[in-house]
């Protein structure tokens, strides 16, 4: 089972010392004669990074800035990709591009020795500024809050799941039970959960922030409250196994 | 799609998924492969059950391959 880590902030990118932690038996490490391999070319500019960024003095310097310009250009393009889902624009965005891209640099000189050369060294060190922004836009989403995280608003969930009221009208019978479900299989934590980032549409990284836990902490709740779900739904005859509705 | 459809495709989960952290620690080597025309669903399936499920994961791998095409 799915044990995800403590915290965002100890979150172990690209180390691969661990035993993968799938939700299922597979584990995605366990392919050594399948692991990818960078070219010649990507292994030396690897290598100068390396370098560069543990030398000390002016040219460690040099080595961060470059990253940092690097970073930038990237945590800039991915907040101007999003800006449409966003709440907000403009300076706010630049501000959001220019935190995660020095959190960034922080975050692969803090990581550096873990880094396996699986990828370009760049490769690597973009998921640092990709996953900074999502974090700070995550963060930022609770100044323009829309949304409560009170426990009202399960009659929405039809609509949030693509189900017009006509069709709602028709599977009367399945929906009432998914509620009966949600209300007596589902724990408390998960039900909170599952109402705000399905019902209210709250982001993962947003509600992790407001719950002081983990993207991968809170998808592993979810998933689960799926699964029970569904297991209800088919023990009671409501859905069978291959999907299809059996009552 | 009917009701039943779009519930049983809200419900249905991957024993595959490897779940987030797993997800985000690989997936830089996940992204070069798609770029370099690879199949890295059948190297790495739980990523990719991963991606079809999380839609915070998928957004930032969507975001990896913008920056990469760049």
């Amino acid at each position: 089972m799915l044990t995800e880590p403590a915290g965002f902030p100890t979150r172990r990118i690209g180390a691969h010392t661990e035993r993968g932690r799938s939700i299922g038996c597979m584990d995605d490490r366990d392919a050594p004669a399948l692991r990818w391999q960078p070219s010649s070319d990507a292994h030396a500019e690897t290598d100068d990074w390396r370098r560069s960024l543990t030398a000390g003095g002016a040219v460690q310097r040099d080595a961060e800035n470059r990253l940092y310009a690097l970073l930038l250009r990237v945590a800039l393009g991915e907040v101007r990709r999003r800006s449409s889902s966003l709440r907000f624009s403009g300076p706010e965005l630049d501000d959001i591009a220019h935190q995660a891209a020095a959190d960034a640099v922080i975050g692969v000189l803090r990581r550096l020795h873990e880094f396996r050369g699986e990828s370009r060294f760049t490769t690597w060190a973009y998921t640092f500024a990709v996953f900074e922004v999502s974090s700070k836009v995550g963060r930022h989403f609770w100044q323009h809050p829309t949304v409560s995280l009170d426990d009202t608003g399960w009659d929405r969930l039809p609509d949030r799941l693509g189900i017009s009221p006509e069709e709602a009208g028709i599977a009367e019978e399945l929906l009432t039970a998914l509620r009966t479900a949600i209300q007596t299989v589902l724990t408390k934590r998960q039900r909170e959960v599952l109402l705000a980032v399905v019902v209210h549409g709250v982001p993962l990284d947003a509600l992790a922030v407001a719950r002081r836990t983990t993207r991968g902490a809170l998808y592993k709740i979810l998933f689960d409250a799926r699964r029970k779900l569904r297991v209800y739904l088919v023990t009671n005859h409501y859905l069978d196994d291959g999907g299809r509705e059996a009552k | 799609m009917s009701a039943r459809d779009r519930l049983q495709a809200f419900l249905r989960t991957d024993p595959a998924d490897s779940g987030c952290g797993e997800t985000m620690s690989l997936m830089h080597v996940f992204a070069e492969l798609v770029l370099a025309g690879l199949d890295a669903g059948a190297r790495y399936p739980g990523i990719a059950a991963h991606l079809r499920g999380c839609d915070a994961c998928g957004e930032d791998f969507a975001g990896l391959l913008a920056a990469l095409s760049h």
